[in-house]
């Protein structure tokens, strides 16, 4: 408490970290007023490539692919950067990724500058290159393959919305931090001299070598690619600072130096540290265009280096300002989706996470000088990207979580916490050693994974929609929009005597569609392993390189993945609202429920069926009575996910098996837009509830209560991330006294109720009311959408709504 | 059993003492301030309440209702309190929950039950508030609430008026771990006018508790038009220097004007402007300038 009596109030929480310097507000302000567009570099070279390259085995010819790029693609120097390294030919533009998908660039062409939400500028000459190079890519696609992969009955899951997993076959993988801690000590050299060590023990009249030889090359060329990429910074610079002005001059220099260095050799300075975690970060973006590539515990491996320059006489100010520049460019780089995908993924959001905090393998508190760095540069920015997540422990000092409470109020919904306490437990539970599961990092947003050791999508394979689902157990098996038979039904509910036949019909059709969603996962994970493997993604994990295989064969440490669940809450509170209206108080009958669900509650009665439903317990209000069906109802589907194995068990990697996530990104907008009106009184079309939290402003005893709701769920066993939003009006954190009450609420719910995540939108409803109306005005406002944070203004209609709904806690 | 009728119990208050806590509202009180904040909780028994914003206007309530208790107009549904006989029907019958009784009678093991659920939040500092109403004027249920809560080493304050016999604050004081008491208006005639009753035993109150070294909070509504005047808070400054207990800080309660809704609820008019909102900051540093004059510690 010592710290709060002595601190300095703000009335603009802003103030609190400073301003950026000079040069990073002249990126900042450039970045804020450019509006994306889709740049076609990447599709013509690849194209051009894979044309050349048609008879090579498929890890080569994505190596050449990549050779291709990087030694082509347009680069340039922001004059004002002191880090280099562009994912397109202009900043914020999104390059198009052809091998993955066409058919909805092509067919979306003419509409991405008329979206109402992530909108694109494209100009015609490129519009017609893409559709130049369309011809080509017809049934070559990742997602021609998929569809051509999807067994009949699975597909019809697909088609109807049931399970989504278009992300899984539109683009990359990702969803992965890989170890830049190793690139800064060895050098690329140091993997160079790794690979070629592999190479001359093989025996190629063995089979198994013999296909390691061409991953082995494969990586040879991308390292020389990478190599190339950055002595053609280096060559940029040095031409620039011929003409440039004394100081500038001296800048590019010193970048032309450190280009020529790193990320070939160890890094000896921080700025040559962060300028080759950069550069291996943009470029794996240009492999790939899998999103939530992440960071990792930047304030861990870079700390030595930071460290060291700190000794060598750099200030705290040069320090941040380089750190300003490393989310400068972080931000730069951008994704277009296909509009079916974009509502999945509001806020065309690359969930680039960045983990600080946390503990050492020997349990002691690993925050340094660098975490708080870290926090304050990334506060200053205040962008969506970087996504900034703390990892939480019970030795984490008030002084630093005051500071991410700092950061909190600056109202762009970051820092998220993900707790220790209990994901460190969990891990070593489900068999990662000791030290790897003390150094385990966010993905994305609310998901976890060892960095540098864990496969693809730790979270993020495919979406099911639980509500959904119940009711179509309701009715019988049958879709009930579509009118389509998708499973053997157990009866309708209009026969259904007692409340038992309706939690058994949930859990027969629960375990059936968790089986389809694993054989769409297994399908699109089958055409990824056969036409895009990453290959210098996989030369940064281990054990790749030391099996001689690419990470979709089974090259990594760890290969644990996660489906997501969207909508638990309405799954719970429609539970709930069933038995006890239906079947307790018998003040609503089966036939009633019934008609008041497909007419949409039309009519009188229609209404006050809806107001009985509403008044059953609702989940986040720390009532057993809901609470322990949403636990029930789940439990179905955890014990059913646990059976199944995905495509790398048994060639390599400890796991290959599942587990449960609620981390559901945006998805509980459009889920919820193809579901019709649900027995917890939620109307058709209405958004989910999304991640784990209650059902917009059903949880109505506050806080404590929904972490209480929310800590009875079997979190152990959810290690894909338990996502839990809370909002809170800027009001709440304006006085310490009140900021100490939240501190103690979060380490309650993190000490003793061992919740996993949580994270907050501090921003007032009449803020986001006056965004809508004013977007010129709120230019800059940040919203957390799920586990990650976008601009109000590029989010749909649609989504800024449900942002606007969702309960305000008042603390 | 003992037993009190317990009219809202809140959990995560913070707003009521240190600490994350959950606050206990039970009825009945000898005040009738005109700006109470709770009416219901004023009167000691359990009655209807009717929530005009859950209505659906079904009146299935009415028809339920054997008594001729329940009738319709333009407010809504309008109880007659005396024919009533709290049979619960109308309860029953209501769909959303828009007629409900406005307390419950709790024991004190159910109140327990209800702090214990929030017991991991409390921490050292956070625990369990008794307010109301009046939790003096329920002393066997209260006090019996306060010992065990602080047997099983959970904090326990009480806001009170301290309107109330010795003997019986002092038994509070022993019970609690810190006691929140308002001074509302230091001139006895304006406190009588204002409250119906003598501020005399409260001040009596005070002075005794503090010589006695309880650990006290004292609390000033700033009520337009009743408290809010200069006069009054340097008259209570005096009176708090005069306890020579420093450590006794005096905190400046803004007028709430969320309230509203319950006169009408209750068709009993609202003594204020429909319009009237807090007081300005600076007049509330003006105010507490007054306090800090005196040596106080103003919050």
């Amino acid at each position: 408490m010592e710290a709060l009596k002595t601190e300095k109030e703000y009335g603009n929480p802003r103030e609190y970290f400073g301003e950026l310097s000079a040069r990073t507000a002249r990126i900042r302000a450039r970045l804020l007023d450019t509006q994306p567009t889709v740049d076609t570099e990447r599709a013509l070279l690849t194209t051009e490539s894979y044309r050349a390259h048609e008879q090579d085995q498929v890890v080569l010819r994505r190596a050449y692919m990549l050779d291709n790029v990087l030694r082509n693609m347009s680069i340039y120097i922001d004059p004002d950067a002191l880090l280099v390294g562009n994912q397109a030919s202009s900043d914020r533009s999104a390059p198009i990724f052809p091998e993955y998908a066409m058919d909805w660039v092509i067919n979306e062409l003419d509409a991405f500058d008329k979206r109402d939400g992530d909108r694109f500028t494209i100009t015609e000459t490129n519009k017609q290159i893409l559709r130049d190079i369309y011809p080509y890519w017809k049934g070559r696609t990742l997602q021609d393959k998929g569809y051509a992969a999807f067994p009949e009955r699975a597909r019809l899951f697909y088609d109807l919305g049931i399970i989504k997993t278009e992300g899984n076959i539109t683009s990359g993988d990702a969803h992965i931090a890989v170890d830049y801690g190793r690139v800064l000590r060895e050098g690329l050299a140091g993997y160079r001299a790794r690979v070629i060590e592999q190479q001359n023990s093989l025996e190629l009249a063995d089979f198994e070598d013999l296909k390691k030889s061409y991953f082995y090359r494969a990586i040879l060329i991308v390292l020389d690619a990478v190599e190339a990429f950055a002595l053609r910074y280096a060559a940029l610079a040095e031409e620039q600072a011929k003409s440039a002005a004394p100081e500038r001059a001296a800048e590019l220099l010193e970048i032309a130096r450190i280009c020529r260095k790193v990320p070939m050799r160890p890094a000896d300075t921080f700025h040559e540290a962060l300028q080759s975690v950069w550069l291996m970060h943009v470029v794996l973006q240009i492999e790939s265009n899998g999103h939530s590539l992440s960071y990792g515990r930047m304030d861990q491996y870079v700390y030595p280096y930071y460290k060291k320059s700190r000794a060598a006489g750099m200030s705290e100010q040069q320090a941040g300002e380089l750190l300003e520049n490393l989310w400068l460019r972080t931000f730069t780089v951008n994704k277009i989706r296909s509009w079916s995908h974009t509502r999945f993924s509001a806020g065309s959001p690359l969930y680039q996470n960045v983990t600080v905090g946390g503990q050492t393998v020997d349990g002691k508190d690993a925050v340094n000088e660098l975490s708080y760095q870290i926090l304050r540069s990334v506060a200053r920015c205040h962008l969506p990207q970087p996504n900034l997540t703390v990892r939480y422990h019970k030795g984490l000092s008030d002084e630093f979580m005051q500071e991410c409470i700092q950061v909190i109020r600056c109202g762009f919904g970051m820092p998220a916490f993900n707790s220790d306490e209990i994901i460190i437990p969990s891990f070593l539970n489900i068999g990662v050693k000791k030290e790897d599961a003390y150094n385990y990092s966010a993905i994305g947003c609310v998901e976890v994974a060892v960095p540098g050791k864990w496969g693809y999508r730790c979270t993020g394979m495919s979406f099911l929609n639980f509500p959904k689902t119940l009711m179509i157990a309701l009715n019988d098996g049958v879709d009930i929009d579509s009118g389509k038979r998708v499973f053997e039904g157990t009866g309708h509910f209009l026969g259904m005597e007692r409340f038992d036949d309706v939690m058994h019909a949930w859990d027969v059709f629960v375990r059936e569609f968790c089986r389809q969603a694993v054989i769409l996962d297994s399908s699109a994970d089958m055409v990824l392993e056969q036409e895009v493997p990453d290959i210098l993604c996989s030369a940064l994990t281990d054990d790749c390189i030391v099996r001689g295989k690419h990470l979709k064969e089974g090259g990594a440490v760890y290969d644990f993945i996660s489906d997501l669940q969207v909508g638990i809450a309405n799954l719970g509170d429609s539970l709930a609202a069933i038995k006890k209206c239906v079947y307790e108080d018998r003040s609503v009958t089966r036939e009633e429920l019934w008609n008041a669900l497909l007419s949409d509650f039309a009519g009188e009665r229609g209404e006050e069926i809806r107001k009985l439903l509403l008044a059953a317990p609702k989940y986040g209000n720390d009532d057993d009575y809901v609470d322990s069906l949403v636990v029930e109802g789940y439990d179905s589907y955890i014990d059913e996910l646990k059976k199944y194995k995905n495509t790398r068990y048994g060639r390599g990697p400890i796991g290959g098996r599942y587990y449960a996530g609620t981390s559901s990104i945006s998805a509980n907008v459009p889920q919820g837009a193809g579901t019709c009106a649900t027995p917890d009184g939620r109307h058709k079309g209405d958004p989910l509830a999304e991640g784990c939290s209650p059902t917009h402003a059903a949880d109505v005893n506050g806080p404590t209560s929904v972490f209480k709701s929310v800590s009875k769920l079997p979190t152990d066993k959810i290690t894909g991330g338990v996502l839990l939003n809370q909002k809170v009006s800027p009001s709440m954190l304006e006085n310490p006294r009140d900021r100490q009450k939240l501190l103690l609420l979060l380490r309650t719910f993190f000490n003793a109720l061992k919740g996993f995540h949580v994270q907050y939108n501090v921003v007032s409803r009449e803020t986001l009311l006056d965004a809508q109306v004013h977007p010129e005005n709120h230019k800059d406002l940040i919203v957390r959408v799920a586990g990650y944070s976008a601009f109000f203004n590029v989010l749909s209609r649609q989504t800024q709504d449900d942002i606007i709904a969702r309960t305000e806690q008042v603390l | 059993m003992i037993t009190a009728n317990v009219f809202d119990i809140k959990r995560f208050s913070i707003n009521d003492g240190d600490g994350i806590r959950t606050t206990i509202f039970i009825k009945t009180c000898p005040l009738r301030c005109k700006w109470c904040q709770n009416p219901e909780g004023l009167i000691p028994e359990i009655r209807l309440w009717y929530a005009k914003n859950l209505c659906v206007a079904c009146k299935s309530c009415i028809a339920a209702c054997e008594f001729g208790a329940l009738d319709w107009d333009a407010l809504g549904v309008r109880i007659d309190h005396d024919a009533c006989t709290r049979c619960g029907a109308c309860v029953t019958a209501c769909p959303t929950g828009a007629i409900r009784f406005d307390a419950r009678q709790m024991s004190v093991e159910e109140t327990l039950l209800e702090i214990e659920k929030d017991r991991p939040f409390y921490g050292t500092d956070g625990g369990v508030t008794l307010s109301g109403g009046e939790c003096m004027a329920s002393p066997a249920f209260s006090l019996a609430v306060l010992r065990e809560c602080r047997a099983r080493g959970i904090n326990a304050q009480i806001e009170t008026s301290l309107y109330a016999r010795p003997e019986v604050a002092d038994a509070f004081c022993e019970a609690t771990d810190r006691i929140i008491t308002d001074i509302k208006l230091i001139d006895p005639a304006r406190h009588r006018a204002a409250t119906g009753v003598d501020n005399a035993p409260i001040l009596e109150n005070i002075r005794r508790l503090a010589k006695k070294g309880a650990a006290l909070l004292i609390r000033v509504p700033l009520i337009p038009g009743f408290t809010d005047d200069g006069e009054n808070i340097d008259g209570i400054a005096k009176f708090v220097a005069s306890l020579g207990r420093r450590d006794i800080p005096v905190e400046l309660l803004n007028f709430n004007p969320m309230c509203r809704e319950k006169y009408e609820s209750l068709r009993q008019e609202y003594p204020f402007d429909p319009d009237q909102r807090e007081i300005p900051e600076d007049t509330v540093r003006a105010l507490k300038e007054i306090l800090t004059g005196y040596g106080l510690t103003a919050l």
